[in-house]
């Protein structure tokens, strides 16, 4: 097993976001799944700054957090047919590896329109964010002078590695939209 | 009646609809109707087969039967016996099913599920050897159509420049473009036009990278 907690967080909200948009329970019951191997704690707070203008990501403005809560609901509410399934892969969800969740700092806040949060993620760190899909939310690293994006990133998800030499990640999680977006964070150093 | 922007009262509620535009909303907002064709058909591959992998490495049946719902919505262009193809993750879901016979039928049923996905005409994975550039596919058109051209490098990790792609059809070039991991054109195509992708390798070791051929969606 290779990936990180954060890759799964990751993994878990494009997950999400995947399922909504195309109303498929078995991908919401998923990215529960995924999500209940992790564990978020409270890190450290952001700074707020002012957002840079950045190119949008692809893809529809859709819900991305993988809250296990609401993700069981909207599976439970789009299962139609496959209703009897979907309950016995709910119940199933607590099975998932690890049996024990893995701790992941973790940041749940609202960014303002035209603002942004910034974090500040070390050589070899990695960092996932899920918004709410009021707005389109875009992660923009500084490493070494030189701005990375990630090119899989959706309208509200997005995943970046520290993999440039010793220097600290600058990451922005700006709020391009029109609308106040609930954000969440998880990362590791 | 003319809004007078000094009546308090006035201003009270201009400021009440501003704070309310930039609040959070309470969990009654109801998201927008998503937009199934805006979503792009790549990361519905990508995501199919991270599933795949992850279901792979945690030996997982759930995360393998969501890996083969997700492709099916892309109508993910695999070869049904390749290490992302249908066949594959469906013998690695029965695998590791165990006496579950609700999963086991979902995951038999796979083939059944219907797709409203546009039909995919070629992908495949290849190896392009460190600061090389090579054709990895050539394919005829069947139709008139906005066709959409991908290659992906599969390792997540690298951020550096490692692509550079060029659309050739009918011998006429396209416009290049560089990704550090992906690499996307649009091209107007004609029946019959001979359509190659051809793709160079930045880096100096060898790159995998994923290559798939789509009509775009609308």
């Amino acid at each position: 097993m290779t990936a990180t907690p954060v890759q799964r967080f990751a993994l878990a909200a494009r997950t999400a976001t995947f399922g909504r948009t195309f109303g498929d329970p078995v991908l919401l019951v998923a990215a529960a799944r995924l999500r209940r191997t992790m564990r978020l704690e409270a890190g450290a707070s952001p700074k707020i700054v002012d957002a840079m203008d950045a190119p949008l990501p692809d893809g529809p403005l859709v819900d991305a957090r993988p809250d296990v809560d609401r993700l069981v609901a909207d599976a439970r509410r789009v299962a139609d047919a496959e209703k009897q399934l979907i309950d016995d892969l709910i119940r199933e969800i607590d099975s998932a590896w690890p049996k024990k969740p893995q701790p992941i700092a973790s940041w749940s806040g609202t960014i303002a329109p035209g603002q942004a949060a910034r974090f500040r993620i070390a050589a070899g760190g990695e960092i996932a964010i899920a918004g709410d899909g009021r707005a389109p939310v875009v992660l923009s690293a500084m490493i070494g002078g030189q701005m990375m994006r990630d090119e899989r990133a959706l309208r509200s998800c997005a995943y970046m590695i520290q993999d440039w030499g010793t220097d600290d990640a600058i990451v922005d999680i700006g709020n391009l939209g029109r609308s106040a977006s609930a954000i969440v964070v998880a990362w590791h150093d | 009646m003319v809004a007078d922007s000094t009546d308090p009262d006035r201003r009270r509620l201009m400021a009440a609809t501003l704070l309310l535009s930039i609040m959070p909303k309470s969990s009654a907002y109801a998201a927008p109707t998503p937009d199934i064709a805006s979503f792009p058909d790549i990361e519905g591959y990508a995501i199919s087969d991270d599933l795949a992998d992850m279901g792979r490495s945690l030996a997982d049946p759930v995360l393998l039967l969501a890996a083969l719902r997700a492709g099916r919505w892309v109508a993910k262009p695999e070869t049904e016996n390749g290490p992302y193809g249908t066949a594959t993750i469906q013998h690695r879901a029965r695998s590791h099913v165990g006496d579950d016979e609700p999963l086991r039928t979902a995951i038999d049923a796979m083939t059944l599920v219907a797709t409203k996905a546009p039909p995919a005409y070629d992908s495949g994975t290849v190896a392009i050897p460190g600061k090389k550039r090579q054709d990895v596919t050539t394919f005829t058109v069947p139709e008139a159509a906005i066709m959409r051209v991908t290659a992906v490098v599969r390792s997540p990790t690298t951020r550096r420049p490692a692509l550079r792609s060029v659309v050739v059809i009918s011998n006429s070039p396209d416009v290049a473009k560089s990704s550090p991991l992906r690499t996307t054109h649009e091209v107007r195509v004609r029946p019959r036009d001979r359509l190659t992708l051809r793709l160079e390798n930045l880096l100096p070791e060898p790159l995998t990278c994923r290559f798939f051929v789509t009509k775009r969606k609308r």
